[in-house]
């Protein structure tokens, strides 16, 4: 089975990044109560024993064997202490040795072009022989999940600077990431606009598919399951967090456990990006188990009835982790990835019927790609994730366009980056964006050949293919 | 099939280290080809196992229904990591030639123990993926052509579902069927849509799954293989197959068959590209209407008591069009709690141009006019627009 690499970067990715390790052991606990170190678990863990100074990896073998230890396949990575400090005695930080640590002491400050420029180059080499090292340790190296804000400096600098090391390290393993985009409303972070645009630019460039989250987004489900954070003021991070992990363990669920229709990561890439400009995947799970049993339907409602309920709710403008309504704009294509017992008539049911409700672009009416994977998460039953890629997202980048311009024709805060960057990076950046928006609205907008009839074209092929046939009969 | 010294067609006695004829024996390992010593001797089914990924595979091998009396041959099961990303272009390119020499050795190990009595090869697999369509349909099926060249070789396909399942399904499959009419003799095109139908309205099976519509290919499979499905026409290999009667294992006991009941629906199924006897447009009465099926000949399986009977009814299969042969099921009897009659009609039919004409169609548009959508995933992995699609004229784009 192939594995997986996790690189979490900043404040944020190292907050998600926890979350989803804790997440990960009891997803594998639940499923491996024997505690054997199996292909399935070699995805994201290493097996390590420990004799004295003494380490080795012990390999997956015929997948009898105990788990001695287990290491993270991943990165954490900070330019200020506390964060990672602060997981200290946890069992977390057991699963990470000093060598897949990197912080320093005094942060980005928000500023993109310090954690971009300034520590991308002071720790290049460095971070170039942490990922090599990670690599080395698998055989399979298929994956490789990033995890930061777009909002601050570290995640978003640092993080697509990682970006680009990975794509030239290891050029042919896909490269996913997890982004949090800064709300519109109450973003704690003045510069975060700038950091956003700077950093989509970089992603544009070395990610392989991008999965966008809004923590307004995260925070309105989280209201709506009536989870809030004990302070009134702040973000409930913990259980947003949560969701985002549970985002990436589905994503990687079918890679991870068997199932009838498995998915595995690079499906995702192949199906769900027909040009290389549009990889922006919107996600969307249901239930959403935000705390225990939160959000899932009782057992004792009929499966079939959960299930088509749990279709139904992906599907709702609410679900979706960034806050946009797909309904109302174009689907270029859509992944269903289901878990738990579900059957493939499961999936016709629901898909023939969701189908109806939605637009397709015109050359993938049919744009669906689905899986089945028999394992549940750690909380629910069953569960579904849809990833899509749907030219709404145009108008969540448009918003971060208008508020960098805001600061942009200002001037505000400008120096603080060009101490570190060009002036032109801006630009760069800002045409990146807009070409991107522009593809969207393109597709969007394209009404498709109105001179060929969709029944002109079959009739035509059929005509060719009774040719054959009937020709063929000649010979006889 | 519990019993492989009754088919010898599809199963061979072999020395097999670490093979073993009981359920209660050690699983076998996850991965790799590492074996338990102590070589017994067993029967092995013909056949290679191939992957690009471990999951499936796996599973299959740790597969121990109680009663079975043969096992896979721990030699013959090939795997990867990497899958192929529903990718045909990876599957080709990138896993071919590889897997091929890592296969190669199993395929001449089964072709000997087949001795002088070796025929050909059936290669299974759909159209969706990457893995069946590139890697088996496409590159392997060609080296078997060019290392066999004298060899029959038939693809049993699986067409995916029209609706919601593999976005680049359509382009993989017309990739593959263009090099299919190159290298194959007889393409069996079997329909997931047609399977899922015959489980839920005939079979009453509330929630198919892969494993039900499985089961009805397995079954088709062990009927239809032991006869000559070639079709008469150089250039357009492509056959597919229709069957009755379809009854629940349950109802088989309270029903009593006779052959026109079975074979006047089968010839109407036939006809109008039906894959149940449910809901048949019967007003489609024969060769001329515009609505029916063009055949070019046609093989009718029978298989039960009173084929006598059998073979008067199976004559009507005539109007079909082209040559019709009507043969007997040799391998295979009913089993108990099988219906005691059954028939199956195989071979070209135009019914095969619509799905053909739509997958054709649907990738041709997405080609023309306007940029090559998808393009840069397969050149991702060595094929460019023109040389993986220009093979593919011949259906349409
Ligand atoms: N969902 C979520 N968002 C967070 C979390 N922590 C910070 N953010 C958001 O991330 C943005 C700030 O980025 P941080 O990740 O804190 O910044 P950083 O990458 O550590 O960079 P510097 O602190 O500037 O060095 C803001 O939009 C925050 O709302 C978290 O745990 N969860
Ligand atoms: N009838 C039937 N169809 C199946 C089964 N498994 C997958 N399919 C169909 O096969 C297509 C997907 O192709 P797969 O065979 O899974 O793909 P693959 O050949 O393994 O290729 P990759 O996974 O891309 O490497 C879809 O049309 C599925 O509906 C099965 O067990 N039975
Ligand atoms: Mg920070
Ligand atoms: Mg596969």
């Amino acid at each position: 089975m192939p594995q997986s690499l996790v690189i979490q970067v900043g404040q944020c990715g190292n907050q998600i990044g926890s979350r989803f390790w804790e997440q990960a052991l009891a997803e594998h606990s639940q499923t491996n109560r024997k505690a054997i170190y199996d292909e399935s678990m070699a995805t994201f863990f290493q097996n390590i024993e420990r004799r004295g100074k003494r380490r080795a990896a012990v390999p997956v073998g015929d997948g009898t064997g105990q788990i001695k230890g287990l290491e993270a396949r991943g990165l954490m990575i900070d330019m200020e202490e506390g964060v990672i400090n602060a997981m200290d005695g946890s069992p977390l930080r057991e699963l990470f040795t000093p060598d897949q640590i990197l912080t320093a002491t005094s942060g980005s400050g928000n500023n993109w072009a310090v954690g971009h420029h300034h520590y991308g180059v002071q720790y290049g080499d460095h971070l170039r022989d942490m990922i090599r090292k990670q690599a080395e340790a698998c055989d399979a190296l298929q994956s490789v999940f990033l995890i930061h804000s777009l909002g601050g400096g570290t995640g978003s600098g640092l993080g697509t600077r990682i970006a680009a090391f990975l794509a030239d390290e290891l050029p042919d393993v896909y490269r996913f990431a997890t982004v949090v985009a800064p709300s519109p409303q109450h973003d704690d972070v003045v510069t975060s606009p700038y950091n956003a645009v700077l950093a989509l630019r970089h992603l544009a460039e070395h990610a392989d598919a991008v999965v966008p989250v809004e923590n307004q987004a995260l925070m309105d489900i989280c209201a709506h399951a009536g989870v809030t954070d004990p302070k009134a003021d702040t973000k409930p991070f913990g259980a947003m967090n949560q969701i985002v992990a549970q985002l990436m363990l589905n994503m990687t669920a079918s890679m991870r456990f068997p199932g009838s229709l498995n998915v595995d990561i690079n499906e995702i890439t192949m199906n769900l990006v027909p040009f290389p400009a549009l990889k922006y995947l919107l996600a969307s799970m249901s239930p959403v188990a935000v705390r225990p049993a939160a959000g899932a339907p009782a057992a004792s409602v009929r499966v079939d009835r959960r299930v088509d309920q749990m279709f139904t709710e992906a599907f709702q403008p609410e679900a979706q982790l960034i806050k946009c309504n797909p309904r109302t704009s174009v689907y270029v294509a859509c992944a269903a990835m289901a878990r738990g017992a579900l059957q493939v008539s499961d999936l016709r049911r629901n898909i023939d019927r969701i189908q109806k409700q939605l637009q397709f672009v015109w050359w993938n009416q049919e744009g669906w790609k689905t899986g089945l994977c028999h394992v549940p998460p750690a909380t629910t039953t069953e569960s579904l994730l849809t990833l899509s890629n749907n030219t709404c997202i145009a108008q969540s980048f448009a918003g971060i366009k208008t508020r960098f311009m805001k600061l942009y024709t200002r001037k505000a805060n400008m120096h603080h980056y060009t101490e570190y960057m060009e002036k032109a990076e801006f630009t760069d950046a800002l045409a990146s964006l807009n070409s991107v928006i522009a593809e969207y609205r393109q597709v969007e907008r394209d009404p498709g050949p109105q001179d060929v009839e969709d029944d002109d074209w079959e009739a035509w092929a059929r005509a060719q293919v009774r040719g054959r046939v009937g020709s063929g009969m000649n010979g006889v | 099939m519990n019993d492989p010294s009754k088919h010898p067609t599809f199963f061979t006695k072999v020395p097999v280290k670490g093979a073993a004829t009981s359920a209660d024996d050690p699983v076998p390992p996850k991965t790799g080809n590492a074996l338990p010593p102590q070589p017994t001797a067993a029967y092995v089914p013909r056949c290679v196992l191939l992957d690009t990924e471990a999951k499936v595979v796996s599973s299959i091998l740790r597969e121990r229904p109680p009663g079975r009396k043969w096992r896979y041959h721990p030699k013959c099961v090939h795997w990867r990591s990497a899958g192929a990303a529903n990718n045909w272009a990876y599957g080709y390119h990138r896993h071919g030639a590889t897997m091929m020499a890592t296969i190669e050795k199993s395929v001449q190990f089964q072709v000997d123990q087949c001795g002088a009595a070796f025929g050909g090869f059936v290669v299974l697999h759909s159209l969706a993926g990457g893995t069946g369509s590139g890697l088996a349909g496409s590159y392997i099926t060609e080296q078997l052509r060019a290392t066999y060249p004298a060899a029959t070789i038939i693809n049993q396909v699986i067409w995916p579902f029209a609706q919601g399942e593999v976005i680049v399904q359509n382009y993989n499959l017309v990739l593959t069927l263009a090099k299919l009419t190159q290298t194959s003799n007889a393409v069996l095109v079997l329909f997931n849509d047609h399977l899922h139908r015959i489980c839920q309205s005939r079979l009453a099976i509330a929630s198919p799954s892969f494993a039900d519509l499985n089961r009805i290919v397995a079954h088709l499979l062990a009927r239809l293989l032991p006869h000559n499905l070639v079709p008469p026409a150089a250039g357009f290999p492509l056959i597919t197959a229709y069957y009755g009667p379809q009854i629940p294992a349950a109802a088989v006991p309270f029903t009593t068959l006779t052959w026109s009941g079975v074979l006047n629906p089968l010839m109407q199924m036939a006809r109008t590209h039906t894959p149940t006897d449910e809901g048949l447009p019967w007003d489609v009465r024969d060769a001329a209407d515009p609505r029916a099926c063009v055949w070019n000949g046609a093989t009718v399986v029978l298989c039960g008591r009173g084929r006598g009977d059998a073979a008067d009814g199976a004559r009507a299969f005539r109007g079909l069009g082209g040559k019709v042969r009507v043969v007997g099921a040799r391998e295979v009897e009913s089993a108990a709690g099988e219906p005691d009659k059954w028939a199956a009609v195989v071979g070209p039919t135009s019914a095969l141009a619509a799905p053909l004409a739509r997958g054709a169609c649907k990738t041709a548009r997405a080609h023309v006019p306007g940029p090559a959508r998808f393009r840069h995933q397969y050149a991702r992995f060595g094929a460019a627009r023109t040389d993986a699609f220009a093979g593919s004229d011949w259906c349409c784009c």
